[in-house]
Parts: structure tokens; C-alpha cells; sequence
């Protein structure tokens, strides 16, 4: 017999559909329990204060570690935007309510050229908009993308307020460091040294120091003082000339953090030098450096008028008279008389006049073999205005470049010289310019190693010995436009009173009237 | 395929679906540099694009409580389902372009890796649900509904029996202990023409069979066939070791001298001896029937043969639940993982309001 659609339909169960199929009794239960979980999830989000570690887009940087968990607020005011790309987060009240969480009880934040720049430009700065957080504890928050430098300084006309003032260096465009036209040349290295210490470096770095190259004065070790030999035992080559290296005058100081720096300029902070490793080369001493060769006969280095003029009376007939009579006898002085006087006295006598030839006569020449006679009355001679910081409007750290041979940046130092330098011919032009030389490799030798692009950077780091970044904040700071100042050592010795002392008069190799 | 023949149907949500994404990404390449920084998703483009995803993932959610209402016969379900699922697709890469083409903290990854697995499960059922009722078409035909194929095969079993009953008399004792099938008896009893008496026997129905050619569709044994009685012991005795057990596995049922616990024990042990069953496969089943054809008579034949369709019967229902669980397994996992994402995203919106 053939089955029907009635007999076959009555196999299945009539009401089958009303029973709970498995799959929808999983769907249903997993939902609920999806239900549970996400409200769950979502009150410990809003409510836990470890829900923030979830709810951050990343870990915040050292400086604000703290409020990794709960410190939210502290940044983000509720509702208004932080990022001023955010949908009304451009709005000045809005920028200007965020940058208050930053600027005061916090930070105190300087300007940055407010004078010279068009009103809004400024006030259109977020502080998140350069400071990026929540990238990692790690990460710097003066780490400061390139791109944000270049939205003013690329195109300066736009936001400088005197667009006249377009044509110094400092308001050039710049754009980026690697590409020719991306950034000007330093200025800093434009202007000639301002030192006035007379100097030749390509001497100094001769064996033996002569004045000419393979001269006769080339000095051995045996000829400089016994007691200053140790420092250049090491530095003798085969012809038992001394050949001097730059650390021999130029000692690296502390590395210096912060605006630690600054202080030795005795100024505020300034933009041009804010750093946060800074390592500069401690400033020249006479008595470590000079004294070697250039022993004064006695007289100490750095002498002021009172101290002077104290030898020069000390040592004068008067006193010396006096001072005789306090060292010898009755019978003995009276020698001095009729010149027949014992040869202690002489001795004696003979030293003391030396003494004072070294400051009356040869004193003047000994100085002015270094430095300029000062115009100033109250000044033996002219401040040595040595710089320790040469780039004005970038910082440069010496410690980061350790790596780096002198000779890779200061070649100009060891350049071949059959200059003669007399430094006893006042006006010698060629070592004038020597002296005022900036030895100082330009713009074109920090780009041999520092390289913007990531790609070109890795690609060289296989030729070249070393590469960097080349970003902004390598080298620059914002937060100020404090007049820019060089940093400088070696002050003008002053005079007490202002009347020209026969001392001065005889380093100026002037004659007494 | 599938698609193209219905692109009519698909292409408004496609387009729709393409020109959100395209639209979206270009906008916020725009603005990003516009304002030169990387994109992000407090931006106005980040918003709005968020915004319409955010609305692209409600209306997913939808989809659900449609069900409910059907009687307000809301657009029919087809133009549910496709714009469901490009929109839905579409939901992805806008939350990635939203983001700004980042993932963010762990709670933005959270969202994003749970609207991953949601994309990716939601693909996966969309592509079985193309194939494999074709495929089930073609290769099960005694395909039934899922939910009763435990009641069919009892129903099977039954027959079986009764088909063995009127061929060659009542199961000889001593063999192995067949279960209670009473109940289900009583139920198909206006189903099954069965005549009290071996001489007004017209015909059998063995199964299900929902094949549509009158050939197959009737299953029935010559009345004036004489059987063999000798055969019947044997076909008994394989019939409750092998055929039944292997018909049956898998369902609870009373051997009627042992409690509930220990019948269900038995059960157990059933479908373990079952897992052994020399008729687990296709091929086995294929061997071991033509064995047992060999070893009886020829007038046993077309008792053998009933026999082993209702056991291929059997191994095309278990094809079928296993297709089955593939075919409507995901949707738990895609269902209840959408309801995480709905409530978090409502976290999300907060939160990122709040913290913008």
C-alpha cells in the first residue's frame, strides 16, 4: 500500500515546532548570559577606578604616571573635547579651558614669541596638541612631532605678525632638516667669534707647537718645566715632540640636566637652550691648560689691579729697602752705600728686580701674547668672551656626540696651517682670522648622520658608522622667547677704582707720563 | 551563484554598503589632513562615521526583535537579511575608519575583536547557509525535520518490526532484549495499514522517505511472497544486535525490567556498541548487508534490502544533524556575542563622550 501525505505527516509530531529546538534554547541562554556579561563589563568600566586602565587608549607618560588609574579628570574636563582635531574641540574657550588643567597649578608655561605673532595663532594651541600622551610610559612628552613645528614655521608669512621681519634667519621657513631648502643655515655660525683670546690652534695642534710647520722652536718634553712633564709624558711621538690632543684643553664638565645649564649664563631659561641632557666643555684654565709652556717667570695668572699693585710695591726700591733691613744687619746694610755689599744681598737684590721686570716689563708682553689690551679704564685686558654655548637657537649636547671623533666636526681645527702666528705681531691678519675662526662643522655635516626619514635612516645605518633622527626636538625647544643670549665665560677682570694704574699703562705699553 | 542570480536583491544594499565605507575613508583622509593629524574618532568625520556604524550595528540587533513582530509585516524578511548582511559587513571596516585605523585601549580592542568574530561567524553561517541545504538536497533525500528525527526512527524501528513480525512470526526468545516501543505504536497506528493476520498483510511502510518518485516512496512486500522460517532467526538475531541498537542509539528508551538510572545506563551502553557497529558507514553498512544477503534465501532479499535502506536512512538522518548543527550552530555564538557588542557599544558611547 502506498503512504499517503496523511499517514506521513502523522509521523511527525504534530505540535513539534512549539518544542524548544536545541539550537534556539543555546541561542537564548548564551544571550542572557552575553546580556550579563556586557552589563557587567560595563558597570565596572564606569563605576571600578581599574576600569580606566581599560578605558585608555594607552599608558601615560612618566610625568603623569600617577593618574594612570585615577586621575582622569585631571586632563579631561567632562564633555569637552582635548584634541582640537575633535568635533568642537577647535573652539578657543574649549582650547583655553583644557590648557588651563595644564598651565598653572601644575606647569608654568612660558610663551612662545608672543609679540611677533599674529593674535589667535597662539591661542589656538592646545597643549595635547603637541604634548601626545597615553603613548607609553616611555615616551617623552617633549617628543614633539616635526609636523607640529612645520604648521607655523613652514609657511612663516602666515603667522608672524611683522612679515618684514621675514628676511632674518630665524623666521625663514623650515620645513624639515634633511631636504636642502627644508632648513636654513645656522646663523649662530655666521658671526665670528666674539673671543678676544689670540690663539692658533693649527700651532697647537703641530708636533712640538711651533710657530711654523717643522720650525726650530718645536718644543720637547725636557724643555718645558720638571714639574708640568707628567701632564705630557704621554703625548710625546717619536721625535720626543709634544703633540697635543684636544682633551688636553678641553675637559668635558658634568653632564648637566634640566635648566642646570642655563645657570651659568646667568639668565632665565631660554628656548634657544632648554635640554634635557645638556654636556658642555668646562671653560679654559690658565693654570691646567697654559701654564705648561707658557709659565709667566713667577707671576701669577688672572692678577687683579689690588693684587698687582701690592707685588709692584712689594717689590719696589722702598720696599725692597726695607724689606733689607728686616733680613740684614747694621754693618751688612751699610754696604749698600758704597756697593760693595755681600753677595746674599745682591742675590737678593738681583731676585727682587727680576720680579718686578716680569710685571713691569715683560708682564705686558707676556699678557698681550694672548689676549687684547682692554679700552676700558678700569680693565687690564679685554674680556676673553669665550663661548660655551655657540648655537643660540638650538641646544647642543656633547654628550650624545661622544661617539663622533672632534676632528668630525671641528676639522677645521687640524686643518694644515704654514701660517707663521707670531703672537708678538700685533695685527697679524692671518692670525687674527685663525683666531676668530668658528671651527665648527656646518648644517651639511650633521645631515651626514642625522637623517629624517626612517627608511633612508635604516638603509645607512648599514654604510655609515652612525645616523640619527633628525627631528625638531633633537635640537629645539618652544616654550619661550626669551631674548636670545650667548652663553659666555671669562669676564673682564675689573678694577676697583676707575683711574688707569701704571700697571695697566705698562700692559698697554704705554709710557708713563 | 546564489548571488548573482539575486543581485537584483543585493545591489542597493551592496552599493550602499560600498559607498558608506569609500565614503567614509575618504572623508576622513580629508579631514586628517586638513587638519594635520592622524585621523581619530572624536573628529567630526570620526563621529558621524562612528555614528552610522553604531546605528548599522542597532539595526543588526534589530533583526531579533523583528521576529516578534511579524505580524505588523515590517519589509519581508529577504530585504532584511540582505541589507543584514552588507551592512552589516560594512559595520568593520567603518568602526576601523572610525578608530582612525587604530585599535586603542583594551576596552576599544575588546570591541573591535568582538565585532571581528562577529563578522567573521556571520560570514561563515552566510556561506554554509549557501551551501549546504543545496548539498543536503542532493545527497540526503530521506532528509526529515531535525527535531523528530528521534521519533522517526522509532517509528522505523517499529516497522521494522512489524515487518519482521509478519514475515516470520514474533521475535524467537533467547535473543537479545529489545526496548519498549508500545507507546509509539499506539501513536502511528492510523499511520501504518497493518492488518492483524499474516495472510491480509497488503503492505509495509518502513520509514519516512521523503523522496518524491513514486518509485521509492512505496515500500512494500508482496503479500503472496512464501518466507523462509529459517531465515527469520537469523534476521531476528541480527535485527536486535546490530540493526535496531544502531537505528535507535542515541535515545532514550525503558527495557521495561530495570529503573530509569539503569536504563539509561543500558542506553549508554547501547550506543557505545552501537559506535562499534559494523554498519557506522556507508561502506560498512554497504559490506555487512550483502553478507547477510548472501547468507539467507532468496525470498529473504527484499526483507534484507528494507532493512538496510532504514539503516542508511539512519546514517543520512545523523549527516543531517550534523548539517544541521553546522548550518544553525553559529548563530548562538553570533547572536549572543551581537547582544555583548550592543551593551558595550552603549559603554563606548558614553565613555568616549565623557573622555572625548
Amino acid at each position: 500500500m502506498q503512504e499517503n501525505g496523511r499517514q506521513r505527516a502523522a509521523k511527525i509530531e504534530r505540535f513539534y515546532h512549539k518544542a524548544l529546538d536545541q539550537f534556539i534554547y543555546r541561542k537564548r541562554w548564551l544571550s542572557l548570559l552575553s546580556l550579563f556579561v556586557g552589563i557587567s563589563y560595563s558597570a565596572w568600566l564606569l563605576l571600578s577606578s581599574d576600569g580606566a586602565l581599560h578605558v585608555t587608549t594607552g599608558e601615560l607618560s612618566q610625568p603623569h604616571f600617577a593618574w594612570n588609574k585615577t586621575g582622569c579628570e585631571n586632563c579631561h574636563l567632562p564633555n569637552i573635547p582635548i584634541r582640537t582635531d575633535a568635533w568642537g574641540g577647535e573652539r578657543i574657550e574649549n582650547i583655553a579651558k583644557n590648557n588651563n588643567q595644564c598651565n598653572g597649578a601644575c606647569h608654568a608655561v612660558t610663551g612662545h614669541f608672543e609679540a611677533n605673532t599674529k593674535t589667535g595663532v597662539l591661542e589656538s594651541e592646545s597643549c595635547s596638541t603637541c604634548h601626545r600622551e597615553h603613548l607609553g610610559f616611555d615616551r617623552s612628552l617633549v617628543e614633539v612631532y616635526d609636523v607640529e613645528c612645520a604648521r607655523c614655521h613652514a609657511d612663516m608669512a602666515s603667522v608672524a605678525l611683522v612679515p618684514a621681519a621675514l628676511n632674518s634667519n630665524a623666521l625663514k621657513p623650515v620645513s624639515n632638516f634633511s631636504s636642502e631648502n627644508g632648513h636654513p643655515e645656522f646663523a649662530s655660525l655666521k658671526i665670528p667669534d666674539p673671543g678676544t683670546i689670540r690663539f692658533s690652534h693649527a700651532q697647537h695642534m703641530r708636533p712640538g707647537q711651533p710657530k711654523s710647520p717643522n720650525g726650530a722652536d718645536a718644543k720637547k718634553l725636557d724643555m718645558i718645566p720638571e714639574k708640568f712633564r707628567g701632564l705630557y709624558q704621554y703625548r710625546v711621538d717619536a721625535n720626543k715632540l709634544i703633540q697635543l690632543t684636544c682633551s688636553d684643553c678641553h675637559a668635558r664638565d658634568v653632564e648637566l640636566r634640566g635648566y642646570e645649564g642655563l645657570e651659568l649664563a646667568d639668565s632665565k631659561p631660554t628656548a634657544s637652550v632648554q635640554t634635557t641632557n645638556h654636556m658642555l666643555y668646562k671653560p679654559l684654565d690658565f693654570d691646567k691648560h697654559c701654564v705648561g709652556c707658557h709659565d709667566l717667570d713667577g707671576l701669577p695668572h688672572g692678577l687683579d689691579r689690588d693684587e698687582m699693585n701690592q707685588a709692584i710695591q712689594e717689590l719696589n726700591p722702598l720696599k725692597t729697602l726695607e724689606y733689607l733691613k728686616t733680613r740684614f744687619k747694621e754693618p751688612e746694610l751699610d754696604s749698600l752705600a758704597d756697593g760693595k755689599m755681600s753677595k746674599e744681598m745682591k742675590d737678593e737684590i738681583d731676585s727682587r728686580k727680576q720680579r718686578l721686570d716680569a710685571i713691569l716689563v715683560n708682564g705686558g708682553i707676556t699678557c698681550k701674547k694672548c689676549h687684547e689690551p682692554s679700552s676700558e679704564l678700569n680693565s687690564i685686558v679685554a674680556p676673553s668672551n669665550l663661548k660655551r654655548q655657540w648655537l643660540r637657537d638650538a641646544s647642543f649636547t656633547h654628550g650624545a656626540h661622544l661617539m663622533v671623533s672632534c676632528k668630525d666636526c671641528h676639522a677645521e681645527a687640524y686643518k694644515a696651517s704654514n701660517e707663521v702666528f707670531d703672537s708678538e705681531m700685533v695685527g697679524n691678519k692671518k692670525s687674527e682670522e685663525e683666531s676668530n675662526q668658528v671651527m665648527i662643522a656646518g648644517l651639511a655635516k650633521c645631515r651626514e648622520c642625522h637623517i629624517q626619514d626612517a627608511q633612508l635612516r635604516s638603509q645607512k645605518f648599514a654604510t655609515l658608522k652612525h645616523v640619527a633622527t633628525a627631528d625638531c626636538v633633537d635640537c629645539h625647544r618652544y616654550h619661550s622667547d626669551s631674548p636670545r643670549k650667548s652663553i659666555t665665560v671669562g669676564a673682564a677682570v675689573p678694577f676697583a677704582s676707575g683711574s688707569m694704574s701704571d700697571v695697566h699703562r705698562f700692559l698697554a705699553n704705554e709710557k708713563s707720563p | 551563484m546564489l548571488l548573482v542570480r539575486k543581485l537584483k536583491l543585493h545591489i542597493g544594499s551592496i552599493v550602499l554598503a560600498v559607498a558608506l565605507v569609500v565614503g567614509g575613508a575618504i572623508w576622513q583622509a580629508w579631514f586628517s589632513q586638513q587638519a594635520n593629524r592622524s585621523p581619530t574618532g572624536s573628529s567630526v568625520p570620526g563621529i558621524i562615521i562612528g555614528s552610522v556604524a553604531a546605528g548599522i550595528i542597532l539595526f543588526e540587533l534589530l533583526l531579533w526583535p523583528r521576529k516578534w513582530l511579524r505580524r505588523f509585516r515590517l519589509f519581508p524578511t529577504k530585504y532584511w537579511m540582505v541589507a543584514h548582511i552588507w551592512l552589516g559587513l560594512a559595520t568593520g571596516p567603518l568602526a576601523y575608519i572610525h578608530s582612525g585605523y587604530r585599535l586603542g585601549g583594551t576596552f576599544t580592542m575588546i570591541l573591535m575583536g568582538l565585532l571581528f568574530f562577529i563578522l567573521l561567524s556571520g560570514i561563515y553561517g552566510w556561506v554554509i547557509q549557501m551551501v549546504l541545504p543545496k548539498w543536503m538536497l542532493g545527497n540526503l533525500p530521506y532528509e526529515t525535520i531535525t527535531g523528530q528525527i528521534d521519533d522517526v526512527s522509532i517509528q522505523a524501528a517499529l516497522n521494522a518490526r512489524r515487518m519482521l513480525t509478519v514475515a516470520y512470526g514474533p521475535k524467537p526468545d533467547g535473543l537479545r532484549k529489545l526496548p519498549i516501543l508500545d507507546n509509539f505504536a499506539s501513536e502511528m497506528s492510523g499511520a501504518v495499514a497493518v492488518k492483524n493476520g499474516r495472510q491480509e498483510v497488503k503492505a509495509i511502510v518502513i520509514g519516512a522517505v521523503q523522496r518524491r518518485d513514486s518509485k521509492t516512496s512505496r515500500n512494500e512486500i508482496d503479500a503472496g511472497i512464501e518466507f523462509d522460517a529459517a531465515d527469520g532467526r537469523e534476521l531476528w538475531r541480527q535485527y536486535a544486535a546490530v540493526i535496531e541498537p544502531f537505528m535507535l542509539r542515541g535515545i532514550a528508551l525503558s527495557y521495561g525490567d530495570v529503573s530509569k538510572t539503569h536504563a539509561s545506563k543500558t542506553q549508554a551502553s547501547q550506543n557505545d556498541a552501537s559506535f562499534n557497529s559494523p554498519v557506522k558507514t556507508r561502506q560498512k553498512m554497504i559490506d555487512w548487508f550483502s553478507m547477510l544477503r548472501d547468507s539467507h534465501s532468496v525470498t529473504a532479499r527484499p526483507i534484507v534490502e528494507r532493512l538496510e535502506k532504514l539503516i542508511e536512512q539512519r546514517l543520512q538522518y545523523d549527516a543531517q544533524r550534523r548539517a544541521q548543527s553546522w548550518l544553525h550552530g553559529w548563530i548562538a555564538f553570533h547572536a549572543s556575542v551581537s547582544v555583548v557588542l550592543g551593551v558595550l557599544l552603549v559603554a563606548h558611547i558614553v565613555l568616549a563622550l565623557k573622555y572625548m
